[in-house]
This record gives structure tokens, sequence and C-alpha cells, in this order.
């Protein structure tokens, strides 16, 4: 069986997929993608599944061996990449053959990027995900120097070269639109303005979420909290007044209010933002953000269907091929 | 029961206003109603204390028809058997000192009190087979630590304000470690990975540590 093995781990490298949902009512965290469209983007370039497991990098990439092969991979991330020690594109198919070395430097953009591998990342399936919940270990830990990544069959090794152009892969941003929480009423009546007024520094980000310096936000005195159920998104605001936005890796129930929560079109944002960075909040409704949804996948759709087979734009070579097989 | 969005991908059902055993029965009597109604798009149920949080998928269900659906499901209580778990611990934990002084009582009677008692499993959160436990006697309550632990053991028996817990794998905690267990309680492996589930009851049972290799958890099912 092909498998890839970790020669330089970068800081947090884990396996993820859609991660495991439906064991939140035992407390199982969802974990899973950090940033879904790079991961469908990849996957989509290889002919995989969407959401088939990929290898998602944190701040930095790894060097990888091929051991096996040949097999077809796309860096869905912006880095600089090198095969063997020669410059590689991303967001493009790569081939790599038994021995080969490919080797992907720091993120230059965001706070996460993606390894697609056709057939896509085989270790055990845990509770229907192969997801890393970094802090329990379901699903397994961060790549270290020396570990094999297995890799399912590539049922389409023969499949076309193809690539997506760098410049419509869509790019982070650090404004994120968001809906009331369910405790908004519980805040005094200047919070969500404020959460909305002021940029918030980025201060520690993880795959659990994202902690924002700012303006304390203040609850309203003596109120009574009992722990229920987050989503991924919500901004939930503990006694510092300092919201800690959710990410893939958060716990299944919080105790702390929840002032506002970002709409599921923008999470991606949430796992792309960089300590230190500033980001900003804009209200927007139920209704818009449903349509936002429909956009986004929509323009996911756009994006797949902007997906080039390398031949198109070498006429030279393909017509070189048809020669050949006249 | 009111209804309300936590962003477009999960609605919130308040159940009851304070948590307790009462609510607990009303939030899994809903959750029992959404589970047998198959609404489409819904991914995940989340029982809290007073709360059912229902996550769907936002590509599949919109939040005004799966709310207005959800309000008109009957809740289905729980049948009235009951399972009770009898959990074999030794309590030689490091702040049972530290959690008797604050009772002003001999950590004999600390052990007495707390192994007395019987807990209800209200819901699970915070980590995998993560049992929050009510009925904690008031003599034992304590303030969290100051300063959390960077990471406890799994299987440590736990206290922490008005609750108590076995910490089901290594985790940073702020709570008092009142002894130890070997008893798993989450397990992929298993048919049923979880072993506390909702409404079960819960007794901890004083055993000496070199004991504990050898004891289960016993369970009984009854009234």
């Amino acid at each position: 069986m092909t498998q890839l093995r970790v020669l330089r781990a970068g800081p947090a490298t884990t396996v993820q997929d859609a991660g495991r949902l439906a064991w939140q009512h035992v407390g199982v965290s969802p974990a899973g993608f950090a940033d879904p469209l790079l991961a469908a983007l990849g996957n989509t370039l290889l002919g995989n599944p969407r959401d088939a497991a990929v290898l998602e990098w944190t701040l930095h990439g790894d060097a990888l061996q091929v051991v096996g092969g040949p097999v077809r991979v796309v860096v869905a991330a912006w880095a600089d990449v090198r095969v063997d020690g020669q410059p590689a594109p991303n967001f493009r198919t790569l081939r790599l053959h038994d021995g080969q070395l490919l080797e992907v430097e720091a993120l230059q953009r965001g706070r996460h990027g993606v390894l697609a591998i056709a057939g896509g990342v085989h270790t055990d399936l845990v509770l229907g995900s192969r997801s890393a919940h970094v802090r329990t270990g379901v699903g397994g830990h961060p790549l270290r120097a020396g570990d094999t990544v297995p890799i399912c069959l590539d049922v389409h090794p023969r499949a076309a070269d193809r690539f997506l152009p760098a410049d419509q892969v869509p790019q982070p941003s650090s404004l994120v639109r968001i809906l009331p929480g369910p405790q908004h009423h519980l805040f005094e009546a200047d919070a969500l303005p404020s959460l909305l007024a002021h940029p918030w520094h980025v201060r520690a980000a993880d795959r659990m979420g994202a902690r924002l310096e700012g303006p304390p936000l203040q609850l309203l005195p003596d109120v009574e909290l009992v722990s229920e159920g987050v989503v991924t998104g919500a901004l939930q605001v503990p006694p510092s007044g300092q919201p800690i936005a959710l990410g893939p890796d958060r716990q299944t129930m919080g105790g702390y209010a929840k002032l506002a929560v970002v709409i599921s079109a923008d999470w991606r944002h949430i796992g792309q933002w960089r300590d230190g960075e500033q980001v900003q909040f804009q209200l927007t409704n139920l209704v818009d953000a449903e349509q936002a949804r429909i956009n986004a996948d929509r323009a996911l759709a756009d994006l797949l269907a902007a997906q080039r087979d390398v031949h198109d734009i070498l006429p030279f070579e393909s017509a070189r091929l048809l020669h050949l097989l006249s | 029961m009111i209804v309300v969005p936590q962003g477009d991908a999960a609605v919130v059902i308040t159940c009851a206003a304070h948590p307790g055993e009462a609510a607990s029965a009303r939030v899994h009597a809903m959750a029992a109603a959404v589970r047998a109604a198959a609404l489409p798009g819904v991914v995940a149920l989340v029982p809290g204390y007073t709360t059912l949080v229902v996550h769907f998928d936002p590509r599949v269900s919109r939040t005004a028809p799966l709310a207005d659906a959800i309000a008109a499901l009957v809740p289905v209580p729980a049948p009235s058997a009951r399972r009770r778990w009898h959990i074999p611990v030794a309590y030689d934990g490091e702040d049972l000192a530290e959690v008797a002084a604050h009772a002003g009582l001999p950590t004999e009677q600390v052990v007495a009190l707390h192994s007395a008692a019987v807990y209800t499993v209200a819901c699970l959160g915070f980590a995998p087979g993560f049992a929050y436990l009510t009925g904690l006697p008031a003599q034992l309550q304590t303030p969290r630590r100051s300063s959390p632990r960077p990471r406890i053991a799994a299987g440590s028996l736990i206290l922490g304000g008005q609750q108590t817990a076995i910490m089901p794998m290594a985790m940073p905690s702020g709570w008092h470690i009142l002894g130890h267990t070997h008893v798993q309680l989450f397990d992929v492996t298993r048919m049923a990975p979880c072993l506390l589930l909702p409404g079960d009851r819960v007794q901890f049972v004083p055993t000496v540590a070199e004991a504990l290799a050898d004891r289960v958890a016993r369970c009984e099912v009854g009234p």
C-alpha cells in the first residue's frame, strides 16, 4: 500500500475529514476540517469525494517521502512547495513516485493548509470519522517525524492532471458575519454594538477556537448560566469579557454566555485567523445568513467548474501528444 | 418550551427554567421526540441541563421550518426503569485532605458522604464520556482550584463546585482530585462507547487501590 513517510513534521499536522458530528451527545468533539473549502478544492481536483480525509497543516507544512506510489496529490495551501528540491505549483495535481520528497514550507496566508491525496488518507475510522481531535486524541494525534500515513487506493490513476488558477481561490477573510447569540439579551446593552464597532485582536488561536482581545463585553449582573450545547462559530464570553470564537475542535457544551454566532458560510475564516491578526464582525440576519450559505455553495460549485485539465493550457504539449498517438 | 436559533445551523430548545431532575427528564423526553421525528438535516442532538441543542446541516434544512416542526412535537417520556451503576473507586486523591479541610470534616467522613450519595447523570460534555453528575452533598461542595492543573490522569475521581465526575481521559482540570478508578468511561471499541448515559444513577464504592484492577462497574436496572 502506498504511504507517505514523515521526514519532518510541521507544528500540528493532523488527518481531517468532515468530522464526527453525531457523537456530540456523549461529549465527543466534532473535530474536522478547519478550512473545509481548501479540502473540497484539493479533493475535487483529484476526483476524490469532497470530504475525503486529508492532511491539514497548521502554520507550516511537512517533508513527506513517498513509499510505494505513484501517488497524485494537491497542495491546497498558500506556501512554497518543492518536489525533490525543485519548485512545484500549489492547487495543481502533482504526481509523485516512490522515494520522491514533497516539502511544504511555512504557510504564507491563513493558518491552515491542506494536502489532498488521490484516494484519501486511510487511517482507521473512529466513530465514523478519521479526524484527529488533538486535545483528547480521539482519531489520532498530530504527525511526528517517523510516522507513516497510509493512503487509500487511487481509483483514477490515469485521470488528467488538473489545476485551479491560484487567483480564483477564495482568500481567508478577517471580516465575518454574525447573528445575535442565544444569550445576547443577558449582556449589557452596549455589548453587541461594542463587538461590532471595534476591531478584535486574535490573541491565541488553535483548532478549539480563537481567543480575541478588545474592550471587555459585560454580562448583566447576577446572571445565572448553566452549560448547554454549543456550535462552531459561537462567540462565548467568559467573565474576562474577552470572547472566544469556537472552532471545529470545540467542546460539545459550554457554560459561558454566547453573545453572537458566526454564520456557517464564514466558519472557514475562523480556522484561518492568525495570532496578532485584527478581525471584525458584521451583523446580519437569519434570512441573509441562509442566502450567504446558498451563495457560498454556489461559489464552490463555480470553483469546481473552473478547474481545468492541465493540457487545456498547454496546447503545444497536447498537440505533440496527439501527434504521437496518430 | 422555547426554540431559538444558535447561528444558522442549530436551534436551542429551552425545556425548563432551572436545572434539576425534572428539567433533565423534560430535556431527555424532548431529545427522544426529536430523534423519533427524524427531521431532515438533523446531525446531532446535545442535551444540556435545561436545554436541548439540535444541530442541523444548513444545506439541507432551514431554521424556521425546523423550529416549527420541533415546536409541534410531543415529548416522549423515558421508560421508568433506570440503570444504577456501582463504580469502584480508591479514595486516595491528592486533594482529599484539602476538600476535607474546606468542609471542616475528617477525611473518613468525606469518603462516607461522597460514597453514600446517589448521583444522577444530567448530561455529557467537556470530554468524550464525561458525565455531569448531580447530587453532590452540600457539605462537600468546594470551589474549584484557583489554578487548574494542565493534566490530570484518566480515571481521576474529581469534584468542583456543586459537581463530581470521573475524568474519562487525561485532560486539564481545575477540579479537586478525590481518588481514582480503573473503570473506562469511554472506549470506542465497545458496542456502546459511552458507559454512563443521561438519567443513569451512579454510586461510588470505596475500594482499596490494589483491588481496582479486578473490579468492574456493576449495574442494576430497575424502577
